[in-house]
């Protein structure tokens, strides 16, 4: 079944990241993959500035020239449309953060009642956000994007990290704070993020008290010279 | 308090709340458009305002108009909007105003781009506006420190009455990284000279203005600027030094330029290069004493200077080693980051190895 998945979430929650490894992923399993690079907030640390690297793992890559090269200008490329029509397998859409970015998504609901097609609209949240630190934010922030985008959402990735000083304590803290959400939203927590490093760190230490599947994430949007 | 994970600017935004920052007045620019916004969101829950002028010439008068009054108040912009606020800057340091200006840089000249650069270090540290001062510039290069810094902008600002630049780049407004914002209650100072209001008795009129007709008025309110500058050289020149006890190669940068040079300097390192980095955090006051006394030491062979410009800070660089030992430079202008092995092959080169 042709699939499209929807990365929406709060700002600076880790979307891009979560978004390009997922798509990455799909395009080394064979299946005829497009990212879609929905962001009008961010001018930088976008996933079009892997374009090459997303190339070589299968994965076509949708974008507005505008939002990166010039003026930052929130402009969405008139090719997005055509995933909903060509022999895509699967598609990747990687959407601006909060309510603002999520409105650019909103312009295409009604392609999203297609019944032919897999529908996964998936929330990202990290905890250590400052405006998704606790459970009465995380809740009107759903709120307000499922106002913007016009969608309903699937359920949560838990993606709780400090950049570089990440661990899987962090994760188990979202993982409750996100639990209280679930709870009072009706929507499960369907995967807990993280790099390898704390990913062994979550096995070895927390297996089975996290909520959902593990999601290997590999940082991208690192510092240029990094 | 724990640590968040937030994008240089809104640490920005949240460290100046933080430390009684009442009023911010703006107009959106990228790349610094996280500053506004999130003040819009939450300066009203510290019973602060967010006032979004009509451009930047506005914005920085509303500046004026409440620094007048002794209150902590905040702008920011980037490239064209601090030309824009350059006018006001300057009545602000002949009215002694205290306020703070971020200036997250965007590359110019003109409308330019939005990506990093450095190239408004002219700018920020010769005055930028008309007329004979300096301003306090503050250049960090991590987001904790932006925080940290813009936190210390309100005190220099009290301290000297004058406005104050916290001088930044787009990749350190963007940059999202772990930090601890700190609380803290400003002093209180003496602010008789403030207009906030008179009832005719309980002290003289407050009067704020920058009318300096007499030659002697000016010159009065330029001394003042000047016995200022030579308390700032002595009390409030900030700098790091990163591994140059034994350096004999040392590179100066600041900010983004900075942090990209520690990457070269381990590198440097591990192929057993003694270098090590001059970091200035004020760009005025220049740290010219401490980067004459290293140019003095008898290691040190080299000095390279590595900015995001076509070489701007290199001059003061110059002014301050006075020819002791030769000063090269890495000046990547149009909004190209230099890169660790270029920073590592220009002085490589320099040692007659490339």
């Amino acid at each position: 079944m042709k699939t499209i998945t929807v990365f929406i979430g709060g700002f600076g929650s880790g979307k891009t990241e979560c978004a390009i490894n997922f798509a990455m992923e799909k395009g080394k399993e064979g299946f005829k993959t497009i990212l879609i690079d929905l962001d009008i907030v961010n001018p930088m640390f976008r996933s079009s500035i892997h374009e090459s690297m997303l190339k070589n793992s299968n994965v076509e890559l949708i974008t507005s020239e505008s939002m990166h090269t010039c003026e930052g200008l929130p402009i969405v490329s008139a090719d997005v449309t055509k995933v909903f029509f060509d022999d895509t397998d699967w598609s990747v859409f990687d959407v601006g953060g909060d309510e603002i970015g999520s409105t650019a998504l909103g312009q295409y609901h009604h392609y999203f009642v297609d019944t032919t097609k897999l529908i996964q609209i998936w929330f990202v949240i990290n905890t250590r956000r400052p405006s998704t630190t606790n459970v009465k934010d995380i809740c009107a922030l759903v709120d307000r994007v499922q106002n913007a985008s016009r969608l309903k959402i699937d359920g949560f990735i838990n993606n709780t990290n400090l950049s570089y000083e990440s661990n899987a304590e962090l994760l188990m803290e979202g993982n409750a704070v996100l639990k209280e959400v679930s709870t009072k939203i009706g929507k499960p927590i369907l995967f807990t993020a993280a790099v390898k490093k704390v990913s062994k760190e979550l096995s070895n230490k927390y297996s089975g008290a996290y909520e959902g599947e593990l999601m290997m994430i590999e940082r991208r949007m690192v510092l240029p010279w990094s | 308090m724990e640590r968040l994970l937030m994008k240089g600017n809104e640490a920005i935004a949240e460290a100046a709340i933080k430390c009684g920052c009442k009023l911010y007045f703006g107009y959106p620019i990228t790349p610094q458009n996280e500053i506004p916004e999130y003040m819009s969101s939450h300066l009203p829950e510290s019973e602060g305002v967010f006032v979004q002028a009509e451009s930047e010439v506005a914005a920085s008068n509303m500046l004026l108009g409440a620094g007048a009054t002794g209150t902590r108040a905040m702008t920011s912009s980037s490239g064209p909007g601090i030309s824009l606020m350059q006018e006001a800057i300057s009545y602000m340091v002949a009215e002694r105003i205290p306020s703070v200006i971020v200036n997250i840089d965007r590359g110019g000249p003109g409308l330019g781009n939005l990506s990093p650069t450095q190239a408004d270090y002219f700018q920020s540290t010769r005055g930028g506006g008309h007329g004979d001062y300096y301003i306090y510039t503050l250049a960090p290069y991590s987001v904790q420190e932006a925080s940290d810094l813009v936190q210390h902008a309100f005190d220099i600002a009290e301290k000297y009455r004058t406005p104050v630049i916290v001088l930044g780049d787009a990749l350190l407004g963007q940059m999202m990284e772990p930090v601890e914002i700190k609380t803290i209650i400003p002093k209180s100072y003496d602010i008789s000279w403030a207009a906030r209001g008179w009832d005719r008795k309980s002290r003289p009129r407050a009067t704020v203005t920058s009318r300096l007709h007499e030659p002697k008025d000016l010159k009065r309110i330029i001394d003042i600027l000047k016995e200022g500058y030579a308390r700032m050289r002595k009390e409030d020149v900030l700098w790091q030094e990163q591994k140059l006890t034994d350096a004999e190669y040392v590179i100066v940068a600041f900010g983004t330029a900075a942090r990209i040079s520690e990457t070269a300097i381990e590198t440097l390192r591990e192929r057993g290069i003694k270098a090590g980095l001059f970091r200035p955090i004020t760009l005025f006051p220049f740290p010219e004493e401490e980067i004459k006394s290293i140019a003095k030491r008898k290691a040190v062979k080299k000095i390279l200077v590595v900015e995001m410009n076509d070489g701007q800070m290199i001059y003061d660089v110059k002014l301050a080693v006075e020819g002791l030992k030769p000063v090269d430079s890495l000046a990547k202008y149009g909004t190209f980051l230099p890169e660790p092995k270029e920073i590592i092959q220009r002085l490589v080169a320099n040692m007659g190895e490339s």
